[in-house]
């Protein structure tokens, strides 16, 4: 009986044993194919091109002007008026017209006074500036320079600072006239040659001590290539002391009438007119101030913080009717977008603000890697379209190539807006990034057909102190839409 | 009495010992049926089979017969993605079958960061790593196909060529998680 039950048990165990057995073999069939994979590396064929330091002059905007008045004498400027003589506008000027005073002994002391009729009493300090030419002397002597008035009256007293000219030898003479007569408070040692087509810059300090009821008047003439041929000061109290009231331009002679000069680059101000002042350059950086017909006027090499342009030989740069500034980096090379126009007159004295973007792009891998960053302006956190990379493509066919941004992979401020796009002549559909809003996906461009160069333009606006790094790809493929072969570069970009 | 027994038993039990010592054949037939078949499933050529690759040089994909499948490709540096460059295509109608893949011979070069074979878009086949991938059967379905992709991600290109080698595995089950090795390999 136990012997059987042994038999039983053998019996089920082969049946499972069978079973699985068939189970095995029913899968148990397999194909074995080979798959071979040659990769034969190339150089390659689009590479990232304008590794550097390169910077970006989006505008510029005056911040200060520290005259109070100023004229290029192209016009009889508003406001202002005569004490004896005749004013007229003629040319030439130093630049364009000027301003034609003859005289007829009609002003205060014989001389003749052409005058800006707003009072400037309450200045204790200020500057002023004029160019003068002699046109012709009377009794073989010429007076022209600058008055300070008390009043505006024919029998005020006043201050000149004037060129003296004795035949052709000129002097730096400082007078006063007390409403009767004249007095001579200073007269150079030095002096110049004077003949008629020369023209000479006077640059007068004046300055006022109430306490002790003194003038300090200061003085230069200079030729118009800045060299001083003359200068001078002197404090003026006692009886001679008075406050001014106006200023202007004379012309006056020591015997006679019909003495006439040309004035020119007028500037009353209450900084140094002699500069203009620049600021927003990097250290190492260049800036020139070309006039409104396209002369160089002034040139300066920024040592970071505010940049002196010394345009002493044209105070009223050019007519008066604008100007432009040109800005190099540290390496020479010109900003791009430098010629930053300025629509109105540029004074001696205006402070201007250079907004200048500085793109940094460094590039490795066989120029395959870009590494970009964008520093705005820290006076202006708007950088417009700008090109931060060039795309070179050296095979001889065309690729399509696209941006490609990966906002998993990238840290983005909320207050980023940023604007790349590609462009070859063309413009590719733009990658708007939205730091407040940003796509869950990547998103790229169109692809456009290069076959030779394209361009990655990148704009920015952001809030101060903030930054973003973003990740994109620079995405060339051997047909339109992405099939084929399709090649990934990567940019960096930090904002 | 008992000794003669004893004698003749220890006598029969020795013949019995020679008797089996002396190797008894036993012949049972195996018969073997070999039919060979059309392959079912086969590599053909994708859209972008020898077409233009990089630089003019063209994108050679060999299928042969079908069941062996050769790439050159030419990519250069950094991310490289060669689209629909083959299919594998399973032509039997009515049956699914099961794929894996072997990689043979993986990738050591130096410069190269990545590599893959991808399967529809959806299953990397990892170049420089050996052994059998991916864990899980691909399922191919009856008159379905499949995409091949390559990837390849290069830090530099130098000179020479860099070589993989992977075996396509075809099951007609998927039961088996480790497929055999065959004979040679």
């Amino acid at each position: 009986m136990g012997g059987l039950l042994s038999l039983r048990v053998l019996f089920v165990l082969m049946f499972f044993f069978l079973f699985g057995f068939l189970t095995f073999c029913r899968g148990s069939v397999y194909v074995f194919y080979s798959v071979r994979a040659v990769f034969v590396p190339q150089s390659p064929p689009v590479v990232f091109d304008g590794s550097g330091v390169f910077c970006f002059c989006s505008g510029l905007e005056r911040v200060g002007r520290a005259s109070l008045t100023f004229s290029d004498f192209e016009y009889l400027p508003a406001g202002w008026a005569s004490l004896g003589g005749s004013w007229v506008i003629s040319s030439p000027g130093f630049r364009g017209g000027s301003l034609l005073g003859t005289d007829n002994n009609g002003g205060p002391g014989g001389t003749s006074i052409y005058y800006w009729v707003s009072s400037i009493s309450s200045y204790a300090g200020f500057s002023v500036s004029v160019k003068v030419q002699q046109v012709a002397q009377a009794g073989g002597t010429i007076y022209m320079g600058v008055v300070l008035l008390q009043s505006a009256a024919v029998g005020s007293r006043l201050y000149e600072i004037d060129v003296y000219v004795s035949g052709t030898t000129g002097y730096l003479e400082i007078r006063y006239y007390s409403g009767a007569r004249w007095t001579r408070l200073y007269r150079s040692s030095q002096t110049f040659l004077v003949d008629g087509s020369r023209w000479f810059i006077m640059l007068i300090n004046y300055s006022r001590d109430a306490a002790t009821t003194t003038n300090t008047i200061s003085a230069a003439v200079y030729d118009v290539n800045g060299n001083q041929l003359a200068s001078g000061s002197v404090q003026i109290g006692g009886n001679r002391y008075f406050v001014p009231s106006y200023v202007g331009v004379s012309v006056n002679s020591a015997t006679g009438s019909g003495a006439q000069a040309r004035f020119d680059d007028f500037v009353f101000s209450l900084g140094n007119p002699r500069y203009l002042l620049v600021e927003g350059l990097p250290p190492g950086y260049r800036v020139e101030l070309y006039d409104d017909e396209g002369r160089a006027v002034a040139e300066a090499t920024s040592g970071g913080g505010v940049t002196r342009l010394d345009i002493l030989k044209d105070l009223v740069v050019g007519r008066g009717l604008g100007a432009s500034f040109k800005i190099y980096d540290s390496g020479g090379n010109p900003c791009l977008s430098n010629d930053l126009l300025v629509g109105d007159a540029v004074v001696g004295g205006d402070s201007y603000r250079i907004l200048l973007h500085v793109i940094t792009v460094n590039l490795s891998d066989s120029s395959t890697r870009a590494d970009v960053g964008v520093l705005p302006s820290p006076y202006s956190p708007v950088m417009p379209e700008t090109r931060v990379l060039g795309v070179i493509n050296q095979d001889l066919k065309p690729y399509y190539v696209g941006l490609i941004f990966y906002p998993n992979q990238s840290v983005v401020s909320q207050d980023l807006d940023l604007v790349i796009e590609l462009t070859n002549g063309t413009l590719s559909t733009a990658l708007v990034i939205d730091g407040g809003s940003l796509p869950s996906q990547p998103v790229i461009t169109d692809l456009l057909r290069v076959l030779t160069s394209a361009n990655v333009s990148v704009s920015v606006s952001k809030g101060s102190g903030t930054q973003s790094a973003l990740f994109l790809e620079l995405v060339y493929c051997n047909d339109p839409v992405l099939r084929g072969v399709c090649v990934y570069y990567p940019i960096k970009l930090e904002v | 009495m008992n000794t003669k027994r004893k004698l003749i038993a220890l006598l029969a039990i020795a013949t019995l010992i020679s008797i089996v010592n002396a190797s008894v054949f036993v012949y049972y037939p195996i018969i073997l049926t070999i039919s060979p078949q059309n392959p079912p499933v086969v590599f053909s050529a994708g859209s972008n089979a020898n077409k233009k690759d990089l630089w003019g040089e063209t994108i050679t994909v060999i299928t042969g017969d079908g069941t062996s499948l050769t790439i050159e490709v030419h990519p250069t540096l950094q991310r490289n993605y060669y689209y629909d460059i083959a299919r594998i295509k399973n032509n039997d109608g009515s049956n699914t079958y099961y794929i894996k893949f072997r990689v043979t011979k993986s990738i050591t070069d130096s410069r190269v960061d990545e590599a893959y074979l991808i399967i529809n878009g959806d299953y990397n086949i990892n170049l420089k790593s050996g052994g059998v991938q991916p864990n899980d059967w691909i399922v191919l379905s009856s008159s379905s196909e499949f995409r091949v992709d390559l990837y390849i991600e290069l830090n530099s290109y130098g000179s020479g060529d860099i070589t993989a080698e992977v075996d396509l595995i075809i099951s007609t089950t998927e039961e088996s998680v480790t497929p055999p090795t065959p004979p040679g390999e």
